[in-house]
């Protein structure tokens, strides 16, 4: 079992979050093809990836849990709440980075897959609302599928 | 001017005032000063005479030249005197402030009966023989005729007692004018005299003058005394024409008045008894059973008076009342309610008019170990009971708890002396509480009060005598590291990490903790408040932001990193 974490928080003015990877079915896609199942955690409401199954709603405690558990090989999720989680457990996931800068807010025991340091944003403090949606800013799905299915092996 | 006062002294009624007096030192011209001061210009005649070996220097005075002792000097007095009734006075006594010839008035009242021998403020037994005192007694010339002269087998002592037992064999009544009690060096009650005794023509030299203690200089007696057992009582000092009047006044309109109020003045020299207003307040006491006692202060400031309430007082309770509170109607009967067995003190909330009190929060707390860091939970609002462990401003209190006094190094301001105070009863065993349900308001008056002392080192030196106090009693100050989380989860989870190390560090500080977050599920095993809270603790939460301290820092580094370096650790 492979945990998701796809979503960062929403912006208050409605705006595509730009830390939200736009390829996540397609990594989603490939990984259930493979024989990995894929449960999505996150908040109640939030989109449901084609394949994947729901964990929404859980506690932190109820996550901690799913992620020590054997059974969890990986965990992969934008740069949210969800790696800052499991640092404090002894499993390492796969983050996809774009506009946010791995070494200041990732962990590095983590794959922090960034494209390039040129897509950071320069004020890597600022207002996520002040910075624009990049989809360029991402790497190819491939990418994700490869170090995920590193750390399964 | 002596002499005109002499000649208005001179034409009041009927009395002749002997003095026995060696006319060594100052104390003879202090009590004709005394007797100056209160006493008025009447009809008929009235003498004043002076009788021992040396001339005094107070010229409106009569002097009759004799070289003896008290007894045969009194005899002399009366004998070369006319005037129907007569007044001894001991050089040593002196006449307290007091509405004018009102001392007169009072013997008067009792002299004038024929039944009465003699009377006087003083009533003492001895060996069985009641008698009143002769350093200040009126007689009855008629009766002392024929009672007969003082006996010169008492020439310096024993006298009256003599005299008295005498007037009751043959069928007259001694009577004193008022309750007076002598106790601790002064007279308190409704006669207004100080007499410091054993000195009258006494073989032993006289003193020099005569040293006023601070002790009560006017007293309203009430016809009944209430019989709720408590004394209130205000030390007061640059406030008489401005908000004691108040502070007293809400004291007589409590729905349970004391049996006693002892006014402390410290500094103002109050005429509280020509004060129309003062007059009208201590009517009203007195119709409704206390008695009011004013006492001059020694102007050393307010912790010096709050003990002698405590040894003064007789009651089992004693309410302090600062000279800038106005209690409400139902404060007292409150506090009474609640001082259950093993109480030893309860205290009212205490607001402030110009400002709107919050409920009970964070920001407050009624621990000793708190008293630096947080506000004291009598400025909140609550209904019920708080317990606490220090009380401050106004309270009401067991005499019995509170055996182990004031403290008495404290500078004249007594900066924390009602902390130390209160807390010392808590050592002791006593249960200390805040009653929500009863409010003084602290008009904190501007003027007058330790307001009046401008030297901020007064405060400073106190502080440094608390400190000390503290560690000797163990008492440790909370010194409080307060952590704000104001951010998303994930800033909460990477904190997380640097958390146990912050919690060593504080434990090895001394200080207490309190962390404010915006995720309480992240720390389910710790104490948390709201960054709402923590705004009342410190208003300018920004500085606890770990983006600011990256942004200034231009951080490149981990975030985990970064609240490490924010709280060194």
């Amino acid at each position: 079992m492979i945990i998701l974490s796809p979503y960062s928080s929403k912006l208050r003015t409605g705006a595509t979050n730009p830390k939200n990877y736009h390829h996540w079915q397609v990594v989603v896609d490939v990984l259930v093809s493979m024989g990995h199942p894929i449960v999505q955690i996150g908040l109640f409401g939030e989109i449901l990836l084609n394949g994947a199954k729901p964990a929404f709603g859980l506690s932190l405690a109820e996550l901690t849990r799913m992620v020590d558990d054997p059974s969890c090989k990986t965990w992969m999720s934008v740069d949210n709440f969800f790696p800052h989680l499991c640092s404090h457990t002894k499993k390492s996931g796969v983050v996809v980075w774009s506009r946010s800068d791995p070494s200041i807010f990732g962990y590095p025991q983590n794959t922090n897959i960034l494209k390039d340091r040129s897509y950071l944003r320069p004020d890597q403090f600022g207002f996520w609302h002040d910075c624009a949606h990049d989809l360029e800013s991402f790497v190819n799905p491939a990418v994700v599928v490869n170090e995920v299915l590193s750390k399964c092996n | 001017m002596v002499e005109k006062l002499f000649f208005l002294l001179s034409s009041y009624s009927m009395f002749d005032i002997i003095i026995p007096t060696k006319c060594v030192g100052s104390a003879l011209e202090k009590l004709c000063e005394s007797i100056q001061a209160n006493t008025r210009a009447t009809d008929g005649q009235l003498k004043f005479v002076a009788v021992g070996p040396t001339q005094p220097r107070v010229s409106w005075l009569k002097w009759i030249q004799h070289n003896g002792t008290v007894a045969s000097a009194i005899n002399k007095g009366i004998s070369e005197t006319s005037n129907p009734y007569v007044v001894i006075l001991h050089d040593d006594a002196l006449l307290l402030p007091q509405p004018p010839s009102r001392w007169l008035d009072q013997l008067k009242e009792l002299v004038v009966d024929s039944k009465i021998a003699v009377c006087g403020p003083l009533q003492l037994n001895k060996n069985g023989t009641d008698y009143i005192h002769f350093f200040c007694a009126a007689l009855s010339r008629e009766v002392w005729n024929k009672v007969g002269p003082l006996s010169e087998d008492f020439p310096y002592r024993d006298y009256e007692i003599d005299w008295c037992k005498r007037a009751q064999k043959s069928g007259y009544a001694i009577k004193r004018t008022c309750d007076v009690k002598s106790a601790n060096g002064y007279l308190t009650g409704d006669f207004q005299i100080f007499h410091k005794g054993g000195h009258t023509l006494n073989a032993q030299p006289e003193p020099t003058a005569i040293i006023l203690s601070p002790g009560v200089v006017f007293s309203k007696v009430p016809p009944v005394r209430q019989t709720t057992p408590v004394t209130a009582h205000i030390s007061t000092r640059g406030r008489y024409k401005t908000t004691l009047p108040l502070a007293i006044q809400s004291i007589s309109l409590q729905s349970v008045v004391p049996q006693r109020l002892i006014i402390f003045d410290d500094g103002d020299g109050g005429e509280f008894f020509n004060d129309s207003v003062y007059s009208h307040l201590f009517n009203v006491l007195s119709q409704k059973g206390c008695q009011v006692d004013v006492v001059k202060g020694e102007g050393r400031g307010q912790v010096l008076n709050h003990q002698k309430a405590i040894d003064m007082a007789e009651t089992t309770f004693i309410w302090r009342v600062d000279d800038d509170n106005s209690a409400e109607p139902n404060v007292l009967q409150c506090l009474l309610g609640h001082m259950d067995e093993g109480v030893g003190a309860v205290a009212p909330l205490v607001h402030f008019p110009w400002l709107t009190p919050h409920s009970l929060d964070i920001s407050a707390s009624g621990l000793i170990s708190d008293v630096k860091c947080r506000q004291n939970v009598q400025w909140y609002r609550f209904s019920g009971i708080q317990s606490v462990e220090h009380l401050h401003n106004t309270f009401l209190f067991r005499k019995e708890a509170a055996q182990h006094g004031y403290p008495t190094n404290l500078s004249v301001v007594g900066h924390r002396e009602e902390t130390i105070f209160s807390h010392e009863m808590v050592l002791r065993g006593w249960k200390l509480a805040v009653v929500g349900d009863a409010i003084t308001w602290h008009l904190r008056d501007p003027q007058g009060g330790i307001r009046l002392f401008n030297d901020t080192s007064l405060w400073q030196t106190d502080e440094t005598v608390f400190d000390s106090w503290a560690s000797d009693h163990g008492v440790k100050f909370n010194d409080y590291w307060l952590v704000v989380l104001d951010n998303g989860l994930g800033d909460h989870l990477a904190f997380s990490h640097v958390w146990p190390d912050i919690k060593k560090k504080a434990d090895n500080l001394g200080k207490k903790l309190i962390l404010s977050v915006c995720y309480p599920q992240v720390f389910v095993n710790e104490t948390t408040i709201s960054i709402a809270d923590a705004i009342k603790l410190d208003p300018d939460i920004g500085k606890y932001n770990i983006y600011n301290f990256m942004i200034s820092r231009n951080w490149n580094k981990s975030l985990v990193e970064a609240f490490r370096t924010m709280h060194d650790v």
